[in-house]
């Protein structure tokens, strides 16, 4: 009995010591280490990477104003100096434009570092298909940040003037630094380039990009960075995986959104952050840029309704079917893009077509007119316009503004008047570059923006 | 106590029993106590210097001289007994012992794996007596240790509850470790039956705690209840009180007079800051008041008619309506009968006890039945078997939570009426709008509106717990000196919520309506008509198994050794779940299906597209802890004692090296007790005994783990598919916390203890602890709750105090007067950390998070630098640069060094004082608890939350209105719009800290017994007061301390109850 128990004693023990196993368990089962494509997918799936992109440029930008007693009403300080482009935006709250960018590029590296370091099991495809999403989405922040933080392309300066940090790796103890516009600009192009061969032709859902997201944002990309053939030669790859435009004469205008998230328009799926100013009623759109439409176009009533009560416009327009802001990729914005590069290249009449091919979409049939402009400089202006008209409220004007600012024709002043006080924002004004978050400029040291 | 036993060396009864062996000097002979238990571990030295000690049995052998001798019998706890003896010894000696009145030395000091006499004992260890533990009428164990020992209890709304000689962790879990029966426990605090509990014995130090390893870092509270004895005669005690308690103060929080609210909603009007939401499609929520000035501004009210609603409007004040309608006086009862006794070789307790609280919120109340079995057989003589049964069932209806009584997203706007004048439930705005609920849908949809009164008495929430506890062991003696136990615990709890909303309830109103879509004369419910179910469940299992070897031994009277070894694994399981059921008919028990797959438009788009909601979330967790330990105590000549104990835990933390995953933790001790010395001559003090001890012990945050971690959920809200979530940032490097402590202290008590007491002084050291820092946003690194802040072993602390228990009792003829002052000095110092962040920002708050700043305590009230109002605008003036400035975001974004430091948050000296009066049968006691050296912020208007979530406070009065009230008033103008950062300034300004030092009456008890106090049936007789107010406190607002931002203080309880023994 005695030996018995001290058997029994020390095989207890032994049994602890050899169930190493025992401790190999995980202890909570929601909780995974990326392995599998699948997993990676998952990560992938979050809807951070279709939601809350940056507003503020939208915000700073032209054809909308807002009331003196609804700005005032206005919560958060950053929206109401945005909007006056006064310098002190971003620094209410941590989750901003910049740092809720950034979330979405260190979530990305994590999928596209487990790839690298080969340890997704999965099929070389599924990988690729995995690899590809994390790319685009990651090159879809650095070209975010890029319209807000860093001064808009020049062909001359982009080489020195100072660009956004590029954080190409999960590992978040490698410092912050700015590198240039053009280094910044090269990195989105070589992310988007591999992840347009990695890509799969169809996805499953819009809000999932597939080869032809990352050839539409490739030619959006080349059009702001003036590469007009590049520019030309994706929106054309985009448009040959799928060019079908709304016939607006069959939208009903009476609805209280125009459009559905699921519009044959919509290459890939995603919104912005919804600031209280960008809202109705707060925002009303400018009624004589409402005025500029012409007679028959359809765009107006489907893209603004009237508030009977005060007789100003709203915005219902939004191709993700709510008051909420899409800012995607559509097929409408690639014609655009194509028209406007062609035209700058010269191919008047290519121009032409294009750009007709998308009016007819949205006249009703029978009182079309087609554009028959024969100068380069007319047509391209009517490009611009027609741009301006049907892109609205997609967080592509504060771009648009910036890049058209370089050149005499297309450059405006806007002005804003606020409790009896101007303001007034002149072309390629400091105010076009926002102040990074001063908490990342106090964590990280890196450069602030002149202003 | 027993006076009769105050005399020193009592034979009660030493029989002789004629010739046991001839020719033989061994003489046989056992032990027992006075009451009739064998006494094992007794010394018996004989004068020849003959040693022997009584084993488990209470039986001894020992050489004896031929002739007259005398045995000694010296034990602990007991007085010390001489018995002569005349060789030849006729029969086996039967001696009896008889304990000490003296409850200091009486102790037994239980850790859980091993008990020791107090004077071996090397740590700092503090026992809470059943006495004690009775003394305090609630229906929470932990709620009575309050003001009985050297635990602090935080109070603090947010705050962690209780903690032992300080904060000892920055992030990782900081509640000390329960053990109960020995074994570590799972369950809610709230199953125990305090009647139910023998003693909770307190570990401070390294050598009391680091036997349990890890997580003994916060200290351990070792739960011991109730046991039959060998040999007792059969015993029933019947406990029964009932309690009775105010409604809340509800005029406690400083809050805005409906006038003053008011007033600042007609300023908004006048300034258009309400148009926007007039005009919104979505129509967000409006209260009456503005809408009784936008019915006025559009011509549908004439001005008298405003004037004389919003007149009547002023005069209601919503704290009027929830104190009628929604509080009442709470009323506890607790029942509670226990049987116990035992036979040579059998014991037994069986306890019952009900629990039915009535909570001072209606229709909120919550009952336990708790039963507890606990049987020892001996069926040899070797083998002792312990078998443990605790089956506690408890219900908790909640059907009322209090905040959720107003707009959604908002506070309570003061001139709310939940309630017309006849009584009749009136509407509160919620969700919506209440003129677009008038007409939305033409009469088509259910009833929008929300009426709170009509709720309360239609909401059906509970919950239903049950925990059961096995606890088997046995004891073997293997050969002499040396046994073998071994024990397995299962616990089981079961929690089981369930919360119906019939189809008249608002919440499954509004869900129908939200998605409901009018397509001409029919309407569309994808969420169907019916009531919705919602159940959950959490089931936790917890198995330990322990084997383990002790080694007790005493050689050449001068020698004596207890040595355990065991390994441990335990494995704790935690499976939940919830789901949700619609259109569910509680008569019938039927159920629709829904479409949760597609998006349906809401109606009137009012909350955009959306997937019908469902709440279902499964979880499954498993923690896995394999340990091995020993402890040895060594005790030369009675006085100087030695102890060691090493441990290794490890466990199945998540992607940590296996290596890694385990900690050695190890403590030393030592302790001298002067006072046996043979040249010990002082009058005065007759117990004196020093100790020391120095180890190690550990703290783990679970949550972390060395690789990125993500976690699985369902149904993305734009593509419907599964996905992830980043839950953790890898961190390879990542480490147990470490808490080095070294721990002296004096025991000591005066002749027949009139003063005795202990006094400890510890330092602790804590390594690796994981703290939290800002992060630079541009890494992308967020924490749980989507911050850009990273978990790691980021910080060093040093914390040093000191711990002490005086007691006083002295006897005047009939009078005894004891006092009891319990006394803590606790301080911290962050001593390294490294993410210290380089903006004041982060470290200004109400001192309940942690924002270390090395140097100042873990929890710490920082402020920024006050510089008056300014006297043209009312507008806060900082100190940016040395200059007075109203750049705001400068100020807080520039250097933490430019804040102001007033002191810790937790106080830096707590305890209790404890006065007894006994008079004949009267005893009357009173706990005064004083928590000193701290400072706590107070909140105040803010005007950014009061304009969009009526948040208010009574301050908005004293606002600077016009020059020259800043030199009568701190409180910043109204300004319009709010600035955010301006308002955030003020309320982390200076001027709203206060000084938390007081003194409260904790409580008071006044008892008196009846029936025969020498006889075994006796009747106790108690009033009981709980939370009878503060006596003295050092801030001039009228807040308690303890309850400074949300909370209500605690009311006064009153308690009557009984308690028999038969």
């Amino acid at each position: 009995m005695k030996t018995n128990v001290i058997i029994l004693f020390f095989a207890l023990i032994f049994i602890n010591f050899s169930c190493k196993d025992y401790l190999d368990i995980k202890p909570d089962k929601k909780l995974v280490v990326l392995s599998t494509t699948a997993e990676a997918q998952a990560l992938l799936n979050n809807i951070l990477f279709n939601t809350a992109y940056p507003a503020s440029g939208e915000i700073a930008s032209d054809h909308y104003y807002v009331k003196d007693t609804d700005w005032l009403s206005v919560r958060a300080l950053s929206e109401r100096n945005a909007y006056i482009w006064a310098k002190d935006v971003f620094n209410e709250s941590p989750r901003n434009d910049w740092s809720l960018t950034y979330e979405k590029v260190y979530n990305a590296n994590l999928v596209i570092d487990a790839i690298k370091e080969g340890k997704i099991e999965g099929s070389l495809q599924d990988r690729n298909h995995v690899l590809g999403q994390a790319l685009f989405f990651r090159a879809y922040s650095f070209y975010q940040v890029l319209q807000l933080f860093a001064k808009p392309w020049d062909s001359k300066l982009s080489a020195s003037d100072p660009g956004i940090p590029l954080r190409l790796s999960s590992d978040f103890n490698r410092p912050s630094k700015r590198e240039t516009v053009a280094r910044s600009y090269q990195q989105i192009i070589e992310d988007l380039l591999t992840a347009s061969e990695l890509l799969e032709s169809n996805t499953p859902t819009n809000v999932r990009p597939a080869k032809q997201a990352a050839y539409a944002l490739l030619s959006r990309i080349y059009l702001l960075t003036e590469d007009y053939e590049k520019a030309v030669e994706y929106s054309d790859k985009t448009l040959k995986m799928g060019d079908n435009l709304m016939d607006y004469s069959t939208i009903n205008p009476n609805q209280q959104f125009s459009f559905s998230q699921n519009n044959v328009e919509v290459i890939w799926l995603s919104i912005m952050n919804l600031p209280q100013i960008l809202n109705s009623p707060i925002l009303k759109v400018d009624p004589a840029f409402i005025r500029s439409y012409t007679e028959n176009d359809l765009r107006p009533q489907l893209f603004y309704t009237l508030n009977t009560v005060d007789s100003t416009y709203a915005f219902k327009g939004s191709y993700f079917g709510l008051n909420i802001l899409f800012n995607g990729l559509s097929v409408n914005e690639i014609y655009f893009i194509k028209a406007e590069s062609l035209a700058r290249l010269g191919k008047l009449s290519d121009a032409r077509d294009v750009l007709n091919r998308l009016l007819s979409k949205r006249y009703p049939p029978d009182t079309f007119q087609p554009v028959v402009s024969p100068d380069k400089t007319e047509l391209l202006a009517r490009i611009l316009d027609e741009r301006g008209k049907e892109l609205v409220f997609r967080g592509l004007r504060w771009t648009d503004l910036r890049r058209l600012n370089k050149e005499d024709e297309f450059k405006r002043v806007i002005k804003r008047r606020i409790n009896a006080q101007e303001y007034i924002l002149n072309p390629n004004d400091n105010a076009y570059v926002f102040q990074i978050p001063e908490e990342v400029i106090q964590l990280s040291g890196i450069e602030q923006n002149n202003r | 106590m027993n006076l009769r036993f105050t005399n020193k060396c009592i034979v009660i009864g030493v029989l002789f029993h004629g010739v046991y062996a001839y020719g033989q000097t061994i003489v046989k002979g056992n032990i027992v106590s006075d009451d009739k238990l064998p006494v094992a571990d007794c010394i018996i030295v004989s004068t020849g210097k003959n040693t022997a000690i009584s084993d488990s049995g209470g039986r001894f052998e020992i050489e004896i001289k031929k002739g007259n001798d005398t045995l000694i019998f010296n034990l602990l706890g007991y007085e010390v007994l001489k018995v002569p003896v005349q060789y030849p010894v006729s029969r086996p000696l039967r001696v009896e012992l008889v304990r000490r009145s003296n409850d200091l030395e009486e102790v037994v000091i239980n850790t859980g794996y091993f008990a020791l006499p107090r004077e071996r004992i090397t740590g700092s260890f503090e026992v809470i007596n059943r006495n004690l533990i009775n003394r305090s009428v609630t229906s929470n164990l932990l709620d009575r240790l309050e003001g009985a020992a050297s635990v602090y209890f935080d109070r603090r709304a947010g705050a962690s509850g209780v903690s032992i000689r300080g904060r000892s962790t920055i992030l990782a879990n900081p509640n000390p470790l329960i053990i109960v029966d020995g074994v570590p426990y799972d369950g809610s605090f709230s199953s125990i039956n305090p009647n139910d509990v023998q003693n909770v014995t307190v570990l401070k130090d390294a050598a009391a705690a680091s036997i349990w390893g890890a997580r003994a870092a916060n200290g351990v509270l070792v739960v011991e209840t109730v046991k039959g004895k060998f040999n007792q005669k059969p015993m029933l005690e019947f406990t029964s009180n009932f309690t009775y308690g105010s409604k809340p103060d509800l005029y406690y929080n400083p809050a805005m007079t409906s006038r003053d609210f008011m007033a600042v909603e007609k300023e908004l009007f006048a300034k258009g800051y309400y148009n926007s939401n007039l005009n919104d499609v979505r129509y967000p929520v409006i209260s009456p008041a503005v809408e009784l000035l936008a019915a006025h501004r559009s011509g549908r009210l004439t001005s008298q008619d405003l004037e004389a609603r919003l007149g009547a409007l002023e005069k209601q004040d919503v704290r009027e309506d929830l104190g009628r309608y929604f509080y009442r006086n709470s009323f506890d009862q607790q029942y509670s009968l226990s049987y116990r006794g035992g036979m040579s070789n059998y014991n037994y307790n069986l306890s019952v006890g009900w629990d039915e609280n009535r909570s001072n919120v209606k229709r909120n109340s919550n009952s336990r039945l708790t039963l507890l079995s606990a049987n020892s057989i001996k069926p040899v003589n070797k083998l002792l078997v312990e078998m443990l049964l605790g089956f506690t069932s408890g219900e908790n209806v909640r059907n009322v939570t209090m905040p959720s009584i107003s707009p959604t997203g908002k506070s309570l706007y003061p001139y709310a009426r939940l309630a017309d004048d006849d009584g009749n439930a009136s509407v509160l705005e919620k969700d919506y709008r209440i003129a677009f609920l008038d007409s939305a849908g033409n009469g088509r949809l259910l009833d929008w509106k929300y009426r709170p009164l009509e709720e309360l008495y239609m909401a059906d929430n509970s919950s239903r717990s049950q925990n059961l506890r096995v606890n088997a062991g046995v004891k073997y003696d293997v050969i002499k000196d040396l046994r073998f136990e071994a024990r397995y615990q299962y616990e089981l709890q079961e929690i089981g919520g369930r919360e119906h909303f019939s189809e008249k309830t608002y919440t499954a109103r509004n869900l129908i309506n939200r998605y409901s879509r009018i397509s001409g004369s029919t309407v569309v419910r994808p969420v169907p008509l019916g009531g919705i179910l919602d159940l959950s469940s959490n089931v936790l299992i917890s198995q330990t198994g322990r084997s383990q070897l002790n080694y007790n031994t005493s050689w050449k009277l001068n020698h004596s050794l207890s040595s355990i070894i065991g390994t441990e694994i335990r494995q704790t399981s935690g499976i939940s779940h919830n789901t949700r059921t619609y259109g569910y008919d509680n008569k019938t028990l039927v159920y629709q299906n829904v479409n949760y797959t597609d998006i349906f438009a809401t109606y009137n788009r009012l909350n955009g597209n959306q997937r019908i909601i469902n709440p279902a979330d499964f979880n499954e967790r498993l923690n896995r802890y394999v340990s091995y330990y020993t402890n040895t105590a060594y005790t030369y000549r009675d006085r100087y004692s030695f102890s060691m104990s090493a441990r290794k835990d490890a466990s199945n933390l998540f992607g940590v090296n296996h290596n890694k995953k385990g900690v050695p933790l190890w403590s030393a001790g030592a302790s001298w007790e002067i006072s046996k010395e043979p040249y010990y001559r002082s009058k005065v003090i007759d117990y004196l005994k020093t100790r020391f001890s120095y180890g190690v012990s550990g703290n783990i945050d679970n949550s972390l783990s060395a690789l990125t971690t993500v976690a699985f959920y369902s149904n993305s809200p734009l593509s419907g598919y599964d996905y992830a979530m980043m839950r953790n940032p890898g961190n390879p490097d990542l480490r147990w916390e470490r808490q080095y402590m070294l721990n002296t202290g004096i025991d000591f008590a005066s002749k027949n203890n009139v003063v005795s007491g202990t006094v400890d002084l510890f330092l602790k050291n804590g390594d690796d602890l994981i703290g939290e820092s800002l992060i630079d946003p541009t890494t992308g690194v967020t924490n749980n709750v989507g911050l850009f802040r990273f978990k790691g072993n980021v910080a060093h602390m040093r914390g040093y105090g000191i711990d002490a228990a005086l007691n006083f009792s002295k006897s005047v003829n009939a009078l005894k007067v004891s006092s009891t002052l319990i006394f803590g000095y606790s301080i911290n110092r962050v001593t390294r950390y490294m993410a210290s962040s380089n903006v004041a920002s982060p470290y200004v708050g109400f001192g309940t998070l942690v924002n270390p700043i090395e140097g100042k305590p873990v929890y710490s009230i920082y402020s920024y630098k006050w510089a008056g109002l300014d006297p043209l605008t009312g507008d806060p003036l900082g100190e940016l640069e040395g200059q007075a400035s109203k750049n705001y975001q400068a100020i807080m974004s520039s250097s933490p060094n430019t804040l102001v430091y007033h002191g810790s948050a937790i106080p830096v000296y707590f305890g209790s004082f404890r006065n007894n009066f006994e008079y004949k049968r009267w005893s009357i006691s009173a706990n005064m608890i004083y928590k000193l050296g701290y400072y706590f912020r107070r909140t105040s208007i803010n005007y950014s939350t009061l304009f969009s979530s009526w948040n208010h406070h009574s301050d908005y009065s004293r606002r600077w209105q016009q020059p020259g009230d800043e030199g009568i008033t701190y409180v910043p103008s109204l300004v319009y719009p709010a600035i955010g950062p301006r308002d955030s300034f003020y309320s982390g300004s200076e001027v709203l800290v206060e000084r938390g030092d007081h003194i409260r009456f904790h409580d008071l008890n006044v008892s008196y017994q009846a029936g025969s106090p020498a006889g075994n049936k006796k009747i106790h007789l108690y009033l009981y007061l709980r939370n009878i107010g503060i006596i003295w406190k050092a801030n001039n607002s009228n807040l308690d301390p303890d309850f400074y931002n949300g909370g209500i203080p605690s009311s006064l309880n009153i308690s009557v109850g009984l308690k028999t023994t038969i």
